[in-house]
């Protein structure tokens, strides 16, 4: 293959040779090495059709070479998705051997490493890097746990708070390794304490929420039309659309399939939704979130599949908690999520970790993908977006990563704000003579300057009525009428009072209404009255 | 259970042989001594532990001049010290892995570290060294060791000897085991890339157990699904593939399954034997509501259900006859199976 920026295009049909070959080029021409990453993901046609084994082989060799080319950053997401999750001896070693080459090392790699080492050691293998096909015995056979430990000495000064660690498994877990991997250990520690480099405090730390990589992506497209008529088959049998489940309430969504061999992916995904539902029954959030586990393999997760795998890992069943599998159309449900998966015939054979936080509408707010998702980040952001729903439209802010300022201080400024207008309506000089009363009262400096204005009571009379209509919608929305009903009376006493019997007690009173109305109506729910300072505490303290 | 004193006597069997252990351990290595002899010595110093013991042994087990059953002997009996004795994982693994020992012994050194992989956990460490040496016996001269090597990697979902079985399926001359275990290996991983090659298998291959294993193997995939009704339904296709195509649809496609196996069961023309699977996956597997409400359907297994009802009465007076064979066996399997059926409704 000539060695030019040329960067061929692969899919089903590609030969092995030929990938391994182009990857073998870009090792020789290391600045195109962002080639490779693109060769990363699952959606990459090159995957399609191709045994579990060949995709490992093709994404091992493609991991390792950055090794010799250098590890971009935007690899960094997928090696670490080996070291954490990986149970594949070849994919855990390149991931390892791409480590090294990392351009900005970081103490925060450490517990990567040390995850990976409790992932492999009893899946260990004998491998080699030498060739895309080596022959056996390799001249230079290796492991991925000593892969694992070259990395560790590699890390340097990086790496000394691992040195403890690493003697403990020389000295108390000795019979877990093999002499050789021992061996490697040693040269690791020894090569860690010869580099004497002051890395600061600061150096080099991973990019924040490294898993949550499409933050609000999609933010502002409408869910496509042809979304809402996808249809979804659940674990009892119930057939339902997209639009029928993933509307008028935020939902958080996992990707599953029960014949996944990988006990750190689909198996661990199912178990942790159930911790999550956990947490948002103990946070008073249940009946306001909804959770879903879709199936990669629709074809083979039947209904009572579904049930048996979720009620083992213990998930919850109910209206607004399904495990689900598409119908009629997965390619399409595939293309919304941008899943990370790839198939050959109807069996999957790659897939990566997918958590994704959808609103009320359907449309994505949030995705985690490849590492771990922890219970409490993934409520944190399900609950910010569930009082951002809860804001009228026209004041809705864009969300942020950051943890959402305490939800009862935004709930009682608004609650103020929809207080205004009838509270300047019961204090609105309805005449020239209350005008001329009003100036009397504050005296000719303060107001001298406002002129008299008519026309300002039509525009209070309309922000009341609007805020009633927030308040109406809301209620519909909540399936409690309380709130309008309060705001209601208040906004009739407040008019009536005003306009035609003149009674200013009056008009008070049907402020507080209309005050205490939009306040009931702003909380996430009346039931939460008085749990709301629980809420905000148990999100920073649910986990798993 | 065993008896106090008897075990009694056992214990003190054990320390005798513990104190003559050294004696008998000398007439093991004495080569002077008929093999029969140092064989009924080895028996001996089985129970015996120890460096001196084990190094001993392990030293016979090395020696290529040594007879090969008494050195087969020898490492049986030291391998439940495998755990003990790293040296032991070596020498075994060494043993395996050296085309020049006889087969004999290191099928014995397989079987030795093949227990040894569940057995101990310090074998654990050294797994990727055995799997190294078992992918060097994939191509070795001796079947039955080829054979042991490649179904433990296969276990493992070894992705290079997975390509060698879909190579051998693919050109007979390069097979090294037989199409329908190439097959049967493959199905430990089910995310293969043998999908379409075993569909192949099943329409032009002329081996029946090969055709047999693909089948049994389609049941994991989807794709394969109209393949599988299509053999079910045929009444020319052999009676044990549409058995198997039945149990592999009622896997993938149950609804379909439900269809089909409801017509063959009342189909006086089908084979019994089918009849019989098809109805009792029906009656455990089979939608409930669905089967109650097909009246017709109901009424066929009535018909079924009283005929075995005679046909234990005829049994119970003597004059039902085996002289139809295995037809009237059959025939009473799936009479059973509707007495089964109805009876399961009404409880």
């Amino acid at each position: 293959m000539p060695e030019t920026d040329w960067e061929p295009v692969f899919d089903e049909h590609t030969s092995e040779d030929e990938v391994a070959g182009f990857v073998a080029a870009v090792k020789r021409s290391p600045r195109r090495r962002d080639a490779l990453v693109r060769l990363l993901p699952e959606q990459n046609p090159l995957y399609l059709n191709r045994g579990a084994n060949e995709v490992i082989r093709l994404r091992g060799y493609v991991l390792a070479a950055f090794e010799q080319t250098g590890m971009p950053e935007a690899a960094l997401p997928y090696v670490l998705e080996e070291l954490e999750n990986g149970r594949d001896a070849y994919l855990v070693a390149a991931a390892a051997k791409a480590l090294r080459s990392f351009d900005r090392p970081t103490t925060e790699l450490l517990p990567f490493l040390f995850k990976a080492v409790e992932n492999i050691k009893y899946a260990d293998d004998t491998l080699t890097f030498e060739s895309y096909r080596p022959r056996w015995p390799a001249a230079h056979p290796t492991t991925a746990l000593k892969e694992l430990f070259i990395t560790f000495g590699c890390l340097g000064a990086h790496a000394r708070s691992a040195v403890a660690d690493l003697e403990n498994l020389l000295e108390n877990r000795r019979d877990a390794f093999s002499a050789s991997v021992r061996a490697e250990i040693e040269r690791a520690v020894e090569r860690i304490r010869a580099d004497e480099t002051d890395i600061g405090a600061d150096c080099c730390t991973l990019p924040k929420n490294l898993n949550l990589l499409a933050e609000r992506f999609r933010r502002g497209r409408p869910t496509p039309a042809s979304m809402a008529a996808v249809e979804f088959e659940d674990q009892d049998g119930n057939v339902l659309t997209f639009s029928d489940f993933f509307s008028r309430r935020p939902s958080i969504v996992v990707f599953f399939y029960s014949r996944c061999d990988n006990p750190h992916k689909c198996s661990l995904t199912v178990t942790k939704l159930a911790r999550l539902q956990q947490a948002i029954e103990e946070a008073g959030l249940d009946g306001q979130l909804k959770t879903a586990a879709i199936t990669y393999d629709p074809a083979y997760d039947l209904p009572p599949r579904l049930k048996a795998y979720g009620q083992n890992r213990g998930v919850r069943f109910g209206a607004d908690k399904r495990m689900l599998r598409s119908r009629n159309n997965f390619k399409e449900l595939e293309n919304y999520f941008d899943s990370g998966v790839s198939f050959i015939g109807s069996i999957v054979n790659r897939h990566r970790i997918e958590l994704f936080i959808l609103d009320d509408k359907g449309g994505i707010a949030y995705a985690f993908t490849r590492l771990q998702w922890e219970v409490r980040e993934v409520l944190d952001l399900a609950a910010s977006l569930l009082e951002n729903a809860h804001r009228p439209a026209q004041t809705a802010k864009p969300l942020k990563v950051a943890a959402p300022p305490p939800a009862y201080a935004r709930t009682v400024s608004n609650s103020i704000l929809n207080a205004a207008p009838p509270l300047l309506l019961a204090f609105f000089p309805k005449c020239p003579l209350c005008w001329a009363a009003y100036l009397s009262a504050f005296g000719i400096t303060g107001l001298q300057g406002i002129p008299y204005s008519p026309w300002a009571l039509y525009v209070l009379i309309i922000l009341m009525l609007s805020n009633l209509v927030l308040v109406y919608r809301r209620a519909t929305r909540m399936k409690e009428f309380a709130a309008f009903y309060l705001a209601l009376s208040g906004t009739l006493i407040a008019l009536v009072s005003n306009l035609y019997l003149r009674l200013d007690y009056a008009s008070y009173l049907g402020a507080a209404m209309i005050f205490s109305g939009s306040l009931l109506s702003s909380l996430p729910s009346k039931r939460n009255f008085l749990l709301l300072p629980l809420i905000n505490r148990g999100q920073n303290g649910v986990g798993e | 259970m065993m008896d106090v004193s008897e075990y009694r006597k056992q214990y003190e069997e054990q320390l005798k042989r513990g104190a003559g252990g050294q004696a008998r351990l000398r007439d093991v290595l004495d080569r002077s001594k008929s093999v029969p002899e140092r064989l009924d010595a080895l028996e001996s110093v089985r129970g015996a532990k120890g460096q001196d013991v084990v190094g001993d042994i392990v030293n016979l087990v090395r020696n290529k001049d040594e007879d090969l059953e008494l050195r087969i002997s020898a490492l049986d009996g030291v391998s439940s010290e495998v755990g003990e004795h790293h040296v032991l994982i070596d020498v075994t693994l060494a043993l395996l892995a050296d085309q020049s020992e006889p087969p004999l012994l290191r099928r014995a050194a397989f079987r030795v570290l093949q227990q040894s992989s569940f057995r101990t956990i310090l074998f654990q460490p050294r797994r990727p060294e055995y799997l190294a040496v078992l992918r060097g016996v994939v191509t070795d001269a001796d079947p039955q060791l080829r054979l042991l090597a490649i179904e433990t990697l296969a276990v493992e979902k070894d992705g290079e000897v997975q390509t060698r079985l879909i190579e051998g399926l693919k050109n007979p001359s390069v097979a090294l085991v037989p199409p329908e275990k190439a097959i049967e290996f493959l199905g430990y991983d089910l995310h293969g890339s043998y999908y379409p090659l075993l569909r192949e298998m099943v329409e032009t291959s002329p081996n029946p157990a090969a055709r047999r294993e693909a089948v049994r193997l389609l049941s994991a995939d989807a794709t394969s699904k109209d393949m599988l009704a299509r053999l079910l339904q045929d009444k020319s296709e052999d009676a044990e593939i549409r058995t198997i195509s039945a149990t592999a649809l009622q896997s993938i496609a149950p609804a379909e399954f439900e269809a089909q196996a409801k017509q063959i069961a009342l189909d006086e023309e089908e084979d019994d034997d089918l009849r019989a699977v098809c109805l009792s996956a029906l009656d455990y597997f089979g939608d409930q509501e669905s089967l109650n409400r097909d009246e017709e359907f109901n009424r066929g297994i009535d018909r079924l259900s009283s005929r075995a009802q005679s046909g234990a009465l005829e049994s119970a007076s003597g004059e039902l006859k085996s002289a139809g064979g295995e037809l009237e066996r059959a025939s009473g399997e799936l009479e059973r199976a509707a007495d089964r059926f109805i009876k399961r409704r009404r409880q």
